[in-house]
């Protein structure tokens, strides 16, 4: 069953209508998320294929890893963000990270298609950014 | 000149005789009769079916066929995959033509009794020899242009000859032949060996409605495909209780069959003009080629895959995957390169290599036909590792395509067999090559292991069977061995 929009930011979102987003070392990640909702072209279809991920992991053991905190937390480990990263750096570390989900087998199917762990995340981070954050 | 005798104008009890009698006018034995064209000897073929494929002919290839679910239930596996006529099973579709090569040649050592004892390069010239004789020789497309993944995936190419008629192609090399008869309506009922000599002294022939005959000739060839020249050896139990050629047991074992699966959907956005040879492309000598693409040999060797070959094919609106417009715009965001227009959506199919099981056997069921031939008990039936081959090559393919960011594939889940694949009808191995009489029924040179006038032809001799489409291999193997036989005459 797909979730609605508005079920999935209930669900996963409780708590994050405050604008400031802190990591686990205490950093503030709401840049981050800005930043990787900036880099979605095509918010739309990144959201669908995040609403997709984080419906296909809804009641699963990992669940509460796809809160956006979470969410931002993992990308900010994976991507290495530091809050001086350009926008360009940011993009070419999560293409970087793409390719080597895919080489390292850290793969996810959503709704069938193998897709990066990371680029599901990403997708579902925008999908559970509140709209204010439109890149 | 090719000539064809309708064996019922015959006179019962006739005894015909020849150089060679060859079982089966299938394109293995065709191909093998044009092999000796130039010999001067009398060549004899006896077809079982007639010019054109009949109904009461075909309901010869009738019997019990166990493939575990992946076929389903009553549907007559071993009277769709064979046509019994003049050209046999090639009449009745477009051929793509391909030869084994490579490491499916190899003796793999994750893949019990893999390995063909022959050298590759004699085989390669055979093979030559054969694409000659169809009309697809020359040199392949150039391949520079096309998406490899990192040489994860390598392209293979196969053929489609222009020509669709098998026979006709054929025809030519058969013209100039001095003396080749194909005798119609006669189906070989028995090898009778001379239990002294141990050597084959007649073939007995039986039409449906008419008279019995009988051949004698120097050698003998069973080209009846890879059921009937098992089943022909195993049902002439008169002196040899076990059959003919089986005292260790050999005849019929080994069955394997090709698998197809449609694994899933490429989508690739701003690649559609160079995935255009994934589907045809003409060649300078008039042939069309198709590109493949087949998991490298290193790729094989670390995941100990069975080997297999993907094609991709049209995907049809009705059937576009969810998200496909999606997916689309995120792997256009993280693509690297590529032109931005000429999005290519194609379904993805794997066809696997099987693996050698001397379990899946043809046997005699208790069922007899109009002849009074057994009729055939194939057991088929364990796909574990071929199953398994799909899953984690369609996912290496799924990796290599995302870690180069030109795509992404869509893969549901393939968790059994049987609702997705079916076997491709090429059927082989039941008399296959072996240097020692222990593991095979045929020696190098497709010779009965133990009887020294009796030949086998077809992909029923091959060791394993491979990815690839087995008729070319099966003509290079028939040329081979007219190579021997006029050599030892
Ligand atoms: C749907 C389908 C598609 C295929 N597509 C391809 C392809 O694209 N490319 C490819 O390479 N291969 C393909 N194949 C496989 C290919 O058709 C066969 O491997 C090839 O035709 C086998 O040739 P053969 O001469 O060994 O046997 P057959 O063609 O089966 O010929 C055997 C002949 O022996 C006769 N016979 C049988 N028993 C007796 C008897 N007792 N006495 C006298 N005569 C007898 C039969 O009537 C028949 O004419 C396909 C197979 C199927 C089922």
């Amino acid at each position: 069953m797909t979730l609605s929009r508005r079920q999935l930011l209930t669900h996963f979102a409780t708590g994050i209508g405050v604008l400031a987003v802190s990591g686990c070392r205490g950093r503030d990640l709401t840049p981050l998320i800005d930043a990787l909702v900036d880099l979605a072209i095509t918010r739309d279809s990144l959201s669908a294929i995040g609403e997709a991920y984080l419906s296909d992991r809804e009641g699963l053991p990992e669940q509460g890893a796809s809160s956006i905190e979470a969410l931002a937390e993992r990308l900010a480990i994976d991507l290495d963000w530091s809050v001086d990263q350009t926008r360009h750096e940011l993009s070419d570390r999560l293409v970087r990270r793409i390719r080597s989900d895919f080489r390292d087998s850290k793969t996810v199917r959503v709704r069938g298609w193998l897709l990066s762990e990371t680029e599901a995340r990403w997708a579902a981070l925008v999908a559970l950014a509140p709209a204010g954050r439109e890149g | 000149m090719l000539q064809l005798t309708d064996a019922r104008t015959l006179a019962h009890g006739d005894r015909l005789e020849a150089d060679y009698c060859i079982v089966g006018a299938g394109v293995a034995g065709l191909t093998l009769a044009a092999g000796l064209a130039s010999s001067g000897r009398r060549v004899l073929l006896l077809e079982s079916g007639a010019r054109e494929s009949s109904a009461s002919a075909q309901a010869l290839n009738r019997g019990r066929a166990h493939l575990s679910s992946l076929y389903r239930a009553g549907e007559p596996y071993l009277e769709k995959s064979r046509v019994r006529g003049f050209g046999g099973t090639a009449t009745e579709w477009r051929h793509e033509c391909g030869a084994i090569d490579g490491i499916e040649l190899e003796a793999r050592p994750w893949i019990d009794h893999s390995g063909w004892p022959i050298d590759r390069s004699e085989l390669a010239g055979y093979v030559e020899r054969a694409q000659n004789l169809l009309g697809v020789a020359g040199d392949e497309p150039a391949a520079t242009e096309l998406p490899d993944w990192d040489e994860a995936f390598e392209i293979t190419w196969l053929r489609n000859p222009q020509e669709e008629s098998v026979t006709a192609l054929l025809e030519p090399a058969l013209a100039g032949a001095s003396d080749i008869e194909v005798l119609t309506h006669a189906n070989a009922t028995e090898i009778v060996v001379d239990p002294a000599a141990g050597r084959v002294i007649r073939i007995r022939a039986r039409c449906l409605e008419g008279p019995e005959l009988t051949v004698s000739a120097g050698s003998y060839v069973l080209a009846a495909g890879a059921l009937e020249s098992a089943r022909l050896m195993l049902a002439s139990n008169r002196v040899r209780p076990l059959g003919i050629g089986n005292e260790h047991d050999r005849v019929g074992r080994y069955f394997m069959d090709q698998i197809e699966c449609q694994i899933g959907t490429l989508l690739l956005p701003g690649l559609a003009a160079r995935m255009r040879p994934f589907h045809s492309v003409p060649t300078a000598r008039g042939f069309e080629a198709r590109a493949h693409w087949r998991p490298s040999a290193k790729l094989q060797r670390r995941h100990e895959l069975l080997a297999s070959t993907l094609r991709l094919g049209r995907l049809d609106e009705a059937t576009e995957p969810p998200l496909t417009a999606e997916v689309e715009s995120l792997a256009r965001e993280t693509a690297t390169a590529g032109e931005r227009v000429g999005s290519y959506h194609a379904t993805v199919t794997l066809v696997v290599e099987p693996r050698p099981d001397p379990r899946n056997r043809v046997t005699l069921g208790e069922d007899r036909d109009p002849l009074g031939m057994p009729r055939i008990d194939l057991e088929w039936t364990d796909h574990e590792y071929e199953a398994w081959t799909l899953r984690a090559t369609s996912h290496l393919l799924a990796e290599a395509v995302g870690r180069s960011l030109a795509g992404r594939l869509y893969l549901p889940r393939i968790r059994r067999l049987p609702r997705y694949a079916r076997p491709r009808g090429c059927h082989a191995c039941t008399t296959r090559m072996s240097r020692d009489p222990e593991h095979g029924v045929v020696d190098l040179d497709c010779r009965v292991h133990s009887v020294p006038n009796l030949f086998v032809a077809g992909s029923g001799v091959f060791p394993t069977l491979g990815s690839r489409p087995p008729m070319l291999t099966a003509m290079a193997m028939a040329l081979r061995l007219a190579d021997h036989l006029v050599r030892e005459s």
